[in-house]
């Protein structure tokens, strides 16, 4: 296999490919093999794939191999990785890996040079799973050991490029190790010696006349990635262990917390963070974030923007103090709004990291406008979505040598990841306030954010989703910025589109603008919308089977017949069931809204919905709702059955018939007044005028690939009177009397069926609860109640 | 780096009081001997004189001066490349820094363009005019540079020019394709393979008195474009 013409040095540029039988012809030619193929992708594709990798690593099993020979055996296979690393995967066998650690080790008699082209071929085999996975999990100390070994070697021998190239490369292959969960040992002691190695190469970027000038920026900007690294991980580690203390106190169940959801781990707790800093930072933590901080006033972006994500790292964690998180909003906001103007790597991911900082933060979001970020932002879209001659494209010298940041190699996805973090730094602008909304609106975000669905791109469409998120929580907005807007076609589309988490993502921004007040609603109500969402019901994945239904539940409150009915038509009964007893429980409390809603309407929707699902079943189902004691699943199933009594007498007769069903509610009501103190009343419905912008708030966002903002909010579990009206409201239904005037014998009957299952006990313990509407509610109940005396 | 003059002359004007001006304050700037020195130094560096580097640091009592690794190296693959043998110089590179045309482009293309330059002249000079002398030119520059040129718009605007040698008689060439030829090509790519490897080297990729002297000339020419008398500088320093 592999491709060269002859043997002799001179003629190698010839053509007449020639094939290797086996790897001591190779070796035999590597010079005049290296020589061919560098710089020369077609030739490297033409190895590669007559089977150059393979004889390449099968070399390193050989004895006697001398040290030049070795020497021009890793420089073919850099260069041939630099191409394509894939088909190196396949061969690559545990032993390949133990002779470069073997070589590294021997450190003392390896020449420099040798050593440098080694790291570099052990950092790209790192970079496959496996590798590292075995790496890691078997060799984890004593090549930690080394890298440190190595990456320090600026502190111990005199600086030349030779020694500052070694460190850069043990620092990305100690960054690499760190990402896998390698543990670092004596913590205070690595975290010292980035530190030291920081300011090392800072120094001497200064005092050696400019000569090791690159070298040492990609020096900080490297250990400053590992830094952040770190960081994560042990902020990460500590969730964990938080999280199994609180799960073995019994505070929180598994699979109620997600790690991210545990976001500021200390709770202000200033002990713990003591404990935490002194953990990680040693005892010169304090002194360490004033570091990164001059580092954030430094010319280089890159080094501005690593040691903001250092810094920002430790602010999402709580572990800043009062004047160092003022120092975040007063002087890294505005500097990573100005990076915004910088080099291309900085308008990737400033707005990313802003994003993180603004989130659902006021102060942090006024500091942003204050700073400019409208007009800033604005301009990165324009830079990113302006169309180029020439999209050919490089990536600077810094960022080419640094793993730090892990961007795309062409132009037309670098501007991809520009738009895509800009427009989730809008979409974070925009989570709270109007104020901010309505300046994005008039700033003319709009057609940008619109277009951007439509790119082939499922990190940008996703962005793009975030933001219409994030706009349509105002009814403001909804009524007048978006009700021209055209985007029901383009977020129908991406209903259908094959990446899980952009379907997703639109079916959240879809949510808002399906509700009934929405201008958009008509739009959206078509028969391909509603058949895209029912096959999306059917969905494995549980986070957009949960959106699809909510959107589902906008969709059948409303005034139109026709359209409310559909969805329940296509869903079919034995699917509808199947919805209620989901595995995840969003899903089943949204399926229950949806029966809320549907059922809140007209009496020819109960009707209907029970010809679908006999009364027999559906009390079943609510039955084991309520068994659950969940409240999410409470609140729901209790409004079917008040929506169910308020239609006819002969429905409210099949409630009262289901004995145990009522007792149970009576169960839940009496347990829900001894441990609540009501704040306010809502209507009978699940209303989305009223309760939209709660619901909205509380919608979860997909986790992979987004920065921490958007972490899972389960639904609050904590209590509020709904439940109790809920049980007030279906005694009233149930006994709402036929006439006005004096109750029939019917009235009385159900009234006493009532009374003999306790309700009337249970209402009058409530006429003095301190919740007015609850108090309101009960007088009603009573005096209904209260008729068969 | 040169004196501590800190010069305020608008240019904008071109009485003769201004040139006046502008002379004395030019004849009150100070250089220091060492920074001119340091200069000569740095010049002697970047061109790859090691040897005379080392002597003139000596004379000129430098004593904290810093000479990069392989200088002998990398001005073998300069003289190489000068020679027109650029075979071997891709070579010598490739020892040298085996990363350099993996991730310099410009830089290969154009050692490769030289190549085909070499193969071009033996026909245009009428060493060999057979059609095998020109198939080789064409089998070259396919296999060699077809490939690379698509990636970059100059590479395939500078090719299309050096192809066109081959279409024309020499007698009918024009100014711009007799330069194509010209022997100062080999000039200009040694100096971007010098370039190359000093940048890769972490070290500054031109001699900071060149800069100077380029600069110096540019102002010299924006004086004459805007009708300003200026006196031509002449450093007044002696240089040890």
């Amino acid at each position: 296999m592999v491709a060269i013409n002859d043997s002799t040095d001179s003629s190698f540029f010839k053509e007449n490919p020639k094939i290797f039988k086996d790897e001591h012809e190779l070796l035999r030619y590597i010079v005049p093999f290296k020589n061919w193929v560098i710089g020369r992708p077609d030739r490297k594709e033409y190895a590669i794939r007559n089977g150059a990798p393979k004889l390449l690593l099968n070399l390193f099993s050989l004895e006697n191999l001398s040290m030049n020979e070795k020497y021009q055996v890793f420089v073919v296979l850099n260069s041939l990785m630099s191409e394509d690393q894939d088909p190196f995967v396949q061969f690559l066998r545990h032993e390949d890996l133990l002779s470069v650690m073997q070589m590294i080790s021997k450190r003392d008699s390896t020449p420099y040079g040798m050593l440098n082209i080694t790291l570099k071929v052990f950092n790209t085999m790192l970079s496959f799973d496996k590798a590292a996975e075995y790496v890691t999990q078997l060799h984890s100390d004593s090549i930690i050991n080394q890298m440190f070994d190595l990456y320090t070697l600026p502190l111990k021998e005199q600086p030349s490029l030779d020694v500052l190239r070694i460190s850069n490369l043990s620092s990305k292959i100690l960054h690499r190790l760190i990402l896998y969960n390698s543990k670092v040992g004596d913590s205070p002691r690595f975290c010292s010696a980035l530190f030291q190695i920081t300011n090392r190469a800072t120094q001497l970027r200064l005092y050696s006349r400019r000569r090791f000038w690159n070298d040492c920026s990609i020096l900080i900007t490297n250990s400053l990635g590992t830094l952040n690294a770190y960081l994560k991980q042990h902020v990460k580690s500590y969730k964990q262990r938080e999280k199994t203390r609180l799960e073995s106190n019994g505070h929180v169940s598994p699979r109620d917390m997600d790690l991210d959801e545990i976001e500021n781990v200390f709770e202000g707790n200033k002990d713990k963070v003591a404990l935490f800093k002194s953990e990680i930072f040693g005892p010169n933590g304090d002194e360490y974030i004033t570091q990164l901080f001059c580092l954030v006033r430094q010319f280089d972006p890159c080094i501005r923007l690593l040691s903001i994500s250092c810094l920002v790292t430790l602010y999402k964690a709580g572990i800043l103090s009062k004047n160092q998180t003022k120092e975040i909003q007063m002087i890294v906001t505005p500097i990573l709004i100005r990076l915004f103007f910088e080099s291309r790597e900085a308008k990737q991911i400033a707005p990313r990291i802003l994003a993180i900082i603004i989130n659902e933060n006021e102060i942090m979001q006024k500091t942003a406008v204050n700073a400019g970020f409208i007009d800033a932002a604005k301009y990165l879209l324009e830079y990113a979505t302006k169309e180029e001659e020439n999209e050919i494209n490089f990536l600077s010298d810094e960022l080419q040598s640094s793993v730090c940041f892990n961007l795309p190699a062409t132009k037309k996805e670098q501007k991809n990841l520009i738009l895509e973090s800009v427009l989730l730094a809008v979409a974070a602008l925009t989570t709270s306030k109007d104020e901010y909304r309505k300046l994005i609106v008039d700033a003319k975000y709009l057609p940008v954010i619109i277009n951007a669905l439509k790119i082939n791109s499922n990190s940008v469409k996703k962005a793009a989703c975030e933001c219409l998120l994030s706009l349509s929580r105002s009814v403001y907005i909804l009524r007048t910025g978006l009700a021209d807007a055209d985007v029901s076609e383009p977020l129908i589309k991406l209903l259908s589109d094959p990446d899980t988490r952009v379907k997703s993502t639109a079916t959240s921004a879809i949510c808002n603008l399906v509700l009934k007040f929405s201008p958009l609603r008509e739009k959206f109500l078509t028969t391909n919308f509603i058949d895209t969402l029912i096959s999306n019901i059917s969905t494995k994945d549980s986070s957009l089977r949960k959106k699809t239904v909510w959107v589902l539940r906008h969709v059948v409150f409303g005034d139109d017949e026709t359209i409310q009915l559909e969805p329940l038509k296509k869903i079919g009964a034995s699917k509808l069931v199947e919805l209620c007893n989901d595995e995840d429980l969003g899903v089943q409390e949204q399926m229950l809204q949806v029966l809320r809603n549907f059922t809140c309407q007209k009496e020819e929707s109960v009707d209907f919905l029970l010809k679908m699902v006999p009364m027999e079943l559906l009390a079943k189902i609510l039955l084991e709702k309520l068994e659950s004691k969940n409240p999410i699943l409470i609140e729901p199933s209790i409004y079917i059955l008040v929506h169910i009594a308020a239609s006819d007498g002969e429905l409210r007769d099949s409630i009262l018939r289901q004995t145990k069903l009522l007792l149970l509610v009576k169960e839940i009501m009496l347990q829900e007044a001894q441990r609540l103190k009501p704040e306010q009343m809502s209507t009978n419905v699940s209303s989305p005028e009223s309760d939209s912008e709660m619901d909205l708030q509380e919608d979860d966002f997909d986790r992979e690939m987004r920065p921490p903002f958007d972490i899972y909010e389960e639904d609050t579990y904590e209590p509020n009177s709904e439940i109790l009206l809920a049980g007030i409201w279906l005694c009233i239904n149930i006994l709402w009397p036929k006439q006005c005037t004096s109750p029939s014998q019917e009235d009385k009957e159900r009234a006493s069926i009532l009374q003999n299952l306790g309700f009337g006990e249970c209402l009058q313990m409530l006429q003095n609860h301190s919740s007015p509407d609850v108090r309101e509610r009960v007088k009603d109940a009573l005096m209904y109640i209260n008729v068969t005396d | 780096m040169v004196g501590t003059s800190s010069l305020d002359i608008s240019m904008s004007g071109s009485s003769s009081s201004d040139a006046e001006q502008w002379e004395k304050q030019t004849k009150s700037v100070h250089i220091d001997n060492s920074d001119v020195n340091s200069l000569i130094l740095d010049y002697l560096v970047i061109q790859g004189d090691e040897e005379a580097a080392k002597t003139f640091a000596e004379e000129a009592q430098i004593t904290d001066y810093y000479i990069p690794p392989y200088v002998k190296e990398r001005l073998e693959i300069c003289e190489l490349i000068k020679s027109g043998s650029i075979n071997s110089a891709i070579c010598k590179l490739n020892e040298l820094e085996p990363e350099i045309l993996d991730t310099n482009s410009e830089l290969l293309f154009e050692l490769l363009r030289l190549r085909l330059l070499e193969l071009i002249r033996e026909v245009v000079e009428e060493k060999d005019t057979s059609d095998l002398a020109v198939e080789r030119c064409l089998n070259f520059a396919h296999e060699n540079l077809a490939p690379l040129a698509p990636s970059n718009q100059k590479f395939l605007n500078s090719l299309e020019l050096t192809m066109s040698l081959l279409c024309f008689p020499p007698s009918s060439y024009s100014p711009a394709l007799k330069n194509v030829l010209n022997y100062s090509q080999r000039e200009r790519v040694a100096n971007l393979a010098n370039v190359s490897i000093l940048k890769s080297q972490g070290l500054s990729n031109e001699s900071r008195l060149l800069s100077l002297v380029n600069f110096e000339r540019w102002c010299e020419k924006e004086a004459q474009r805007n009708s300003i008398e200026v006196q031509k500088f002449v450093p007044k320093a002696s240089i040890k």
